[in-house]
């Protein structure tokens, strides 16, 4: 296990390495100048001179590369061009809304997804399976935005019941706190539960056809004890690596959420980074967001093969 | 009595398989059928939109801002007074443009990379590295990053999502390659002296068209996502095109008076990308039986 830890950790360096290759480039792949692009149109001379400056980018690209490595990795030097505010302070104000969202999201979606999966598999062919598969095919169809301005229309504007905008912090008030997120969250869990339910659903079918499945209804066990103490317990294993997408789900998501619920968070951040064109800010941001997807995956592969050894081999 | 269990339960199973086999067969027909329809009908619109679109969908109309659905404007219109109606019929076009060319550029690309790395262990091991580099990446977010650098066009916003998109039928494509290699036609075909390209082209590149198509719908499908999520967000589409993302990012500041405006395009945002898995599904299905269980 050990070995395969290690062999793990090493394989995701290179990737780790690469994607801050793809995000340090982003600047110089920009067309015409980057530093022009931010100045905007009104800038002279000696502003777009500034920025690049700000940027680094009259240095060789071999230490422009070095500097932007050593900046992102301490996180507090890479600046705002607009705000002028480090990206480390950035994150750490607008980290809480952010978490928030994503935990309870997440926890929802699991909640939805998995015991609808289980049940859509465990009774296929009949009408619950048909609705679990028409809830998973809509829930991988609606535009996120659009459904979360949907909830947003009904559960707030038309009948009042959450706050249409804004985030209370849990230190403050707890019941303005779970009803700031309250519909964020339930966008978020049913966006990610879809994926959840094809996933499980698909994998239990498989361990449905196996031989011990038959043999153990063939000796006579209840339908229920089929289920939770033969076809569950090999199941649930291939359903760990369905965690890998819900994460990029709920990281992708959270940009959105946060937007059409204007919460002040990390997804926010990157859709007025985006906006502004703010590159240090997109370049932290998405370095950032790249490294705890792959950090999920390597922990998702290393939790397979803990409970499945043969992936081990 | 183990022997009769076994023969009873085949018994028993038998047509069990057979009907359920039939009963896949007709669903996964109606399935493509039902997608390849609404694909084939927003199609259309998109085509014929200004013929049937009833007014310019830039007119502005001061005096009638923000008015509900009525006879003369189907589904309202917006802040600026321009008929929703028509906004969104020209929306599809955007929409349809985006998910046609994502998905064949990716085609494209995708398989000629695919059977190329599949053959070539230097390539191989240059290539996937690099694409799993890209793959690291949560696509939307990396699609944001991209457009941000790139500027927000139309060209861009494709040229983007192909990016994106591209490693994931390179791979689909490559693990097919690397088992068609060892069938034995395509021995047969080397044993002939047949030049490797023609392999290739003639043996090789066919056998992979199942998982590609397949593949492919789904592209066409999230790309039509993407395209909007990025519209959304104000990066994607500029905001003088209207697509139905823009439009509903728009409509989103004015959902206290008037929750038309980015009402309808959702409505047509999810048929059109159910109908694009719902091909998928159903492809998979009629293609390749052995599929079926892969996702």
């Amino acid at each position: 296990m050990t070995g395969y830890i290690i062999k793990r950790v090493l394989a995701a360096i290179p990737i780790l390495i690469f994607v801050g290759l793809v995000t340090f480039s982003l600047v110089h792949i920009a067309p015409g100048d980057a530093a022009n692009i931010m100045a905007g149109d009104y800038a002279g001379p000696d502003d777009v001179k500034k920025i690049r400056a700000e940027l680094g980018l009259d240095k060789p690209i071999g230490q422009q590369f070095l500097e932007w490595v050593k900046r992102t990795a301490t996180g507090d030097l890479c600046h705002s061009i607009f705000s002028g505010q480090s990206v480390g302070k950035l994150v750490r104000q607008r980290i809480n809304p952010t978490l928030s969202l994503t935990i309870g999201g997440g926890i929802l979606a699991v909640l939805i997804g998995i015991p609808l999966g289980v049940v859509a598999a465990w009774k296929s062919n009949t009408i619950v399976d048909r609705v679990a598969q028409v809830f998973a095919a809509l829930g991988l169809a609606v535009p996120g935005f659009w459904l979360g301005f949907i909830l947003l229309w009904a559960f707030a504007v038309n009948w009042r019941i959450f706050p249409a905008i804004g985030f209370v912090s849990m230190f403050d008030d707890v019941g303005g706190f779970f009803r700031s997120i309250a519909l964020p969250c339930l966008l978020l869990g049913i966006t990610g539960s879809a994926v959840l339910v094809r996933m499980t659903r698909a994998s239990l079918l498989e361990v449905f056809r196996e031989d011990y499945i038959r043999t153990a209804r063939a000796k006579g066990l209840g339908e229920r004890a089929v289920l939770f103490r033969h076809a569950l317990r090999a199941g649930a294993i291939p359903i760990i690596t369905v965690l890998g997408f819900l994460v990029a789900g709920l990281l992708t998501g959270v940009v959105v959420t946060e937007t059409v619920f204007t919460i002040p968070g990390v997804g926010r951040l990157v859709a007025e980074a985006v906006q502004q064109r703010d590159f240090p800010i997109v370049q932290s941001l998405l370095m950032l967001l790249a490294s705890i997807y792959v950090v999920v995956n390597l922990l998702v592969d290393i939790a397979y093969a803990y409970v499945d050894p043969r992936v081990r081999l | 009595m183990a022997v009769e269990v076994a023969a009873r339960l085949g018994r028993a199973e038998a047509p069990a398989v057979r009907r359920q086999g039939l009963w896949r067969f007709l669903r996964s027909r109606s399935t493509f059928a039902a997608g390849a329809t609404i694909i084939v009908a927003v199609s259309v619109i998109a085509v014929i939109a200004p013929l049937i679109d009833r007014q310019d969908p830039q007119d502005l109309s001061p005096i009638d801002r923000v008015s509900p659905p009525s006879a003369e404007h189907w589904f309202g219109t917006d802040h600026l007074g321009r008929d929703v109606y028509a906004r969104t019929v020209h929306g599809s076009r955007i929409s349809l443009r985006v998910a046609a060319f994502v998905a064949f550029i990716v085609t494209v690309v995708g398989v000629t990379i695919g059977v190329v790395v599949g053959y070539n262990r230097i390539a191989d091991n240059v290539v996937m590295r690099v694409l799993d580099g890209l793959m690291a990446f949560p696509t939307l977010i990396l699609a944001l990053a991209l457009v941000a650098t790139l500027g927000s066009s139309l060209n861009n916003v494709i040229a983007v999502i192909c990016v994106v998109d591209t490693p994931g039928m390179v791979r689909v494509v490559r693990g097919m390659v690397l088992s068609l290699r060892e069938r034995p036609y395509v021995d047969a075909a080397r044993a002939i002296g047949t030049p490797l390209p023609l392999i290739l082209i003639r043996e090789v590149a066919p056998n992979t068209i199942a998982p590609v198509l397949v593949q492919a719908s789904v592209y066409f499908g999230s790309a039509i996502l993407t395209e909007s999520a990025l519209s959304f967000l104000g990066v994607g589409t500029p905001p003088y095109i209207p697509s139905w993302g823009n439009i509903i990012g728009q409509g989103r500041a004015y959902i206290q008076v008037g929750f038309w405006i980015a009402f309808f395009q959702g409505i047509f945002l999810a048929l059109t990308v159910l109908a694009a898995n719902l091909v998928g599904d159903g492809l998979r299905d009629l293609l390749d039986p052995r599929l079926r269980s892969a996702r």
